[in-house]
């Protein structure tokens, strides 16, 4: 049995919870069951279950990286578990965080994606072939016992889920009480995806931030395999575009970035991060007049309460510096650096 | 051999200035939910009623706004969900709607001094 000890995030309102629910109290106590929607199966009317997925059973406290394996290793990726437990494993909580799990997702080379908070998208997911980590809380809110385990069957029949958890490759609780403990959590589950793989349902503004995630850490090729696969999905995300198109720039592939930042100019010519990082993917081509161009655009075009502001100010003194020791000199270059409004 | 050094250092703060800093795609999504988020709460910090429960108390929506606008982008996160979920609660307590939620966004904003000088 085990004890995983997420920390919550902080409330700096607990006060505030305490007065709403002395007046809400009666509201909600009628929320303790989960509603229907959660509870609903989605299409699914016969048994399933992913029987290939492997059983890691976790050691003393810790599910979470055990739990993570088994999801890291049906996508693709074995580490040592040894490794990811010095990942994700907080010995002064007992437990792992949900914002370290998938920050290691991303350092395999993979998605994390968290699931609508539902039956029905547990069962997608396995439905494709994906184990479904969760985070439960087997205790009560007020004294709770945090534990990560992995859904791998669902049986609709006889409203039963099938668990790999703590040392039980395969422990059958009935849904009610699964949902239960689920809830407890939220209801965070999470399935990890390889990059190209799409999730069953999933929600383009979630999905890509996933991925951004993976730009954000240097990962690009595997940033560019998520954003290809969000544009053969959504083919105008302005999201989409502009990740494909950040992607392709930090590997160098200049082409496709100005492709993908025109794109998105072409339709809103006031995405001034787009027309900034357009600016950069001229210049690195040698379309050095466009680049101060399109970098002048933003900055005039710049609200002066745009919090990105200062990033605008700083590419075209970079620009600008950068155009200035060009040997020969760049024509007509001088009168984009000295004439822009500030 | 010198040469190859002062060569690899003068290299080196070269790529450091060439290495351009575009707007990655994590911080333009960020970006634009803290603007989406900001334009949420100011709707309903510029709502009538609650402008003039705030009002009755002596703040000002500039002093709220300009909390909200000073809080990191989880804050703002934890507080607009905290401002939906009281918003939700509100309806079924329709009656002391406006009053409930002034209260909410004064405590999450942490204007508590308000309740030592009432």
């Amino acid at each position: 049995m085990s004890h995983a000890g997420p920390r919550r995030p902080a409330h700096s309102h607990i006060r505030w919870r305490t007065v709403f629910t002395v007046f809400a109290g009666t509201v909600l106590a009628a929320c303790s069951t989960s509603p229907d929607t959660v509870r609903d199966y989605g299409a699914l009317t016969q048994t399933i279950e992913l029987s290939d997925t492997p059983f890691i059973p976790q050691e003393r406290y810790q599910c979470g990286p055990a739990a993570l394996l088994t999801v890291l290793s049906v996508a693709g990726a074995t580490p040592p578990l040894d490794e990811v437990v010095e990942r994700v494993y907080l010995p002064g909580s007992r437990g792992s965080l949900q914002a370290e799990i998938t920050a290691t997702v991303r350092a395999y080379g993979r998605i994390p994606y968290v699931i609508d908070a539902s039956m029905s998208a547990i069962t997608s997911e396995i439905q494709a072939g994906r184990p479904v980590m969760v985070l439960q809380n087997l205790g009560v809110s007020w004294l709770p016992r945090w534990h990560y385990s992995v859904v791998v069957g669902i049986n609709p029949l006889a409203d039963q889920v099938v668990l790999r958890s703590g040392t039980d490759a395969r422990r059958k609780t009935s849904t009610n009480t699964f949902l239960r403990t689920w809830s407890r959590s939220d209801y965070w589950g999470l399935v990890v995806l390889r990059p190209g793989e799409l999730p069953a349902n999933p929600e383009p503004q979630r999905y890509l931030q996933a991925v951004a995630g993976l730009e954000a850490t240097g990962r690009y090729h595997d940033a560019l395999s998520g954003y290809d696969a969000a544009l053969t999905r959504w083919p105008d995300s302005t999201i989409a575009l502009y990740g494909a198109a950040t992607a392709n720039y930090q590997l160098g592939q200049l082409a496709p970035a100005i492709h993908y930042y025109q794109r998105i100019l072409v339709t809103e010519p006031d995405h001034l991060s787009a027309r900034n990082n357009m600016a950069y993917a001229l210049f690195e081509s040698g379309h050095y007049v466009d680049a101060l161009v399109n970098i002048q655009e933003v900055i005039l075009r710049a609200h002066e309460d745009d919090p990105l502001l200062g990033q605008y100010l700083a590419s075209r003194d970079e620009l600008c510096a950068r155009v200035s020791i060009i040997d020969p000199p760049v024509d007509k270059a001088e009168g984009y650096c000295t004439t822009a409004g500030e | 051999m010198f040469n190859y050094l002062a060569l690899t250092i003068v290299c080196m703060g070269f790529v450091q200035v060439s290495h351009a800093e575009v707007i990655g795609t994590e911080q333009l999504i960020s970006s634009e939910a803290r603007e989406a988020a900001m334009t949420r709460i100011e709707s309903i910090v510029m709502r009538d009623d609650v402008r003039q429960q705030l009002s009755n108390l002596g703040v000002s929506q500039e002093v709220v706004l300009a909390r909200v606008d000073r809080m990191t982008d989880s804050e703002l996160a934890s507080f607009e969900s905290s401002l939906s979920q009281g918003i939700v609660g509100g309806d079924a307590l329709a009656v002391i709607g406006a009053v409930f939620l002034v209260l909410l966004i004064l405590e999450l904003v942490g204007v508590t001094d308000i309740f030592k000088s009432i």
